[in-house]
């Protein structure tokens, strides 16, 4: 029990101390159209976990093909290339389990596909050439801390974007000032 | 008395009432996380206006018959490859490799910014290819402006230095972190468009 214990405060710890959000600012704008509408939140953390979890696997194998320095130039368009491959394949799994929901859910797939979040994950799982299992742990933790960034920025959206608040910071700048606090929060608990 | 506008609309939009960054809100992380100087902005406006200009242009020819998820992907892949000779221009000299590698991951993030893979679908690729070329360039713009002011204020603030060369006494390190970089995107974004306000008010007192 306490090894679980200890594991689930370290998962949260990583989501929290290590969110990509807060420490990267990687996906900052899909963040804030995702906290427009907090019923999509589920939806958008699930594909992003999604995408970047099995992106990450098929990167990693990719990776190999890339033996020489000139080869290694194009690793971008490796990454662009498994994550145009889980698109494909996420849409074509929606379309055979869930057809009556396919064009529901297909919107959050064209959202999530190209996010600079995902692709920020590849590259950081790129740079150090850390082993798969922790490639998917990481990845894993981007979709979730994702969540938690976007649940913590819609409870307040509603107020961020009040007529109280003045005009020019309604909106895009009083939510990017509200990331700001919590990434300063998050900066003064890591040191 | 002048009934001319202040700019044209393509200019407007995309460098006053649309600017990427400052009015929309999008392609914040390069901006919030490495543009912490006008040098560093300098070079991701630099790797963006390549990247993001080229791609636009050379995808105004895919075809339209090609499946919406194909068409997304084939941008990306073209963005992608065009990185490749940007990268490889930086990399060429030493100071300017220097500065490039500063900026780490979010230059080749710049490959799936939103003005190619959102715009391009929602609004460019609907319009005549002169207006909509014309248009892309003025975004393109509005978003180097936005980074080239951002890290300019940045790193002024934050060394007290303008172009390297001392002018304040003091200085708000704070302000290279992340959080600094939020915090003041917050504000100069505020700002934005607090003066935009302002001159959109004075010229339709002018018109009237």
């Amino acid at each position: 029990m306490t090894a679980f214990l200890q594991m689930l405060l370290s998962a949260f710890a990583a989501i929290t101390l290590e969110n990509v959000i807060f420490t990267s600012a990687i996906g900052t704008s899909t963040l804030i159209e995702c906290a427009k509408s907090p019923k999509q939140l589920l939806s958008f953390g699930a594909f992003i976990t999604e995408f970047s979890v099995l992106s990450s696997l098929i990167a990693y194998y990719a990776e190999g093909l890339l033996k020489t320095e000139t080869s290694r130039l194009f690793k971008p368009t490796v990454y662009v290339l498994c994550l145009g491959l889980v698109y494909i394949l996420t849409l074509l799994v929606i379309r055979i389990v869930a057809k009556k929901h396919f064009y529901a859910l297909r919107k959050y797939v064209h959202l999530t596909a190209f996010n600079c979040a995902v692709l920020g994950c590849l590259f950081n799982n790129g740079i150090g050439g850390a082993p798969l299992s922790d490639r998917l742990i990481y990845a894993a933790e981007l979709g979730l801390g994702f969540v938690l960034a976007a649940y913590l920025l819609a409870i307040n959206y509603k107020k961020l974007s009040n007529e109280n608040v003045p005009a020019s910071f309604r909106g895009f700048p009083a939510s990017v000032l509200y990331i700001g606090i919590i990434a300063m929060i998050i900066y003064s608990l890591k040191i | 008395m002048n009934e001319r506008p202040f700019l044209k609309d393509a200019e407007r939009e995309g460098i006053l009432t649309k600017n990427p960054l400052y009015s929309s809100g999008v392609i914040i992380a390069p901006a919030a996380a490495a543009c912490t100087s006008f040098y560093s902005g300098a070079v991701l406006a630099a790797v963006f206006t390549a990247v993001t200009f080229v791609t636009i242009a050379l995808c105004s020819f895919v075809p339209r018959k090609i499946v919406y998820t194909f068409r997304i992907i084939l941008y990306t892949v073209v963005a992608s490859l065009v990185y490749v000779p940007v990268h490889l221009f930086f990399m060429s000299g030493e100071v300017l490799s220097q500065m490039y590698l500063a900026v780490g991951i979010y230059a080749p993030l710049l490959i799936t910014n939103s003005l190619i893979t959102l715009r391009t679908e929602t609004k460019f690729y609907r319009l005549s290819r002169a207006y909509m070329m014309k248009l892309a360039a003025f975004y393109v713009i509005g978003y180097d402006l936005a980074l080239l002011t951002f890290g300019g204020i940045r790193g002024f603030l934050s060394t007290g230095t303008v172009l390297g060369i001392k002018v304040l006494s003091f200085s708000i390190p704070a302000f290279s972190n992340l959080y600094g970089g939020f915090i003041l995107l917050a504000v100069v974004s505020a700002a934005f468009r607090w003066l935009l306000q302002i001159l959109s008010g004075a010229y339709s007192e002018t018109k009237q």
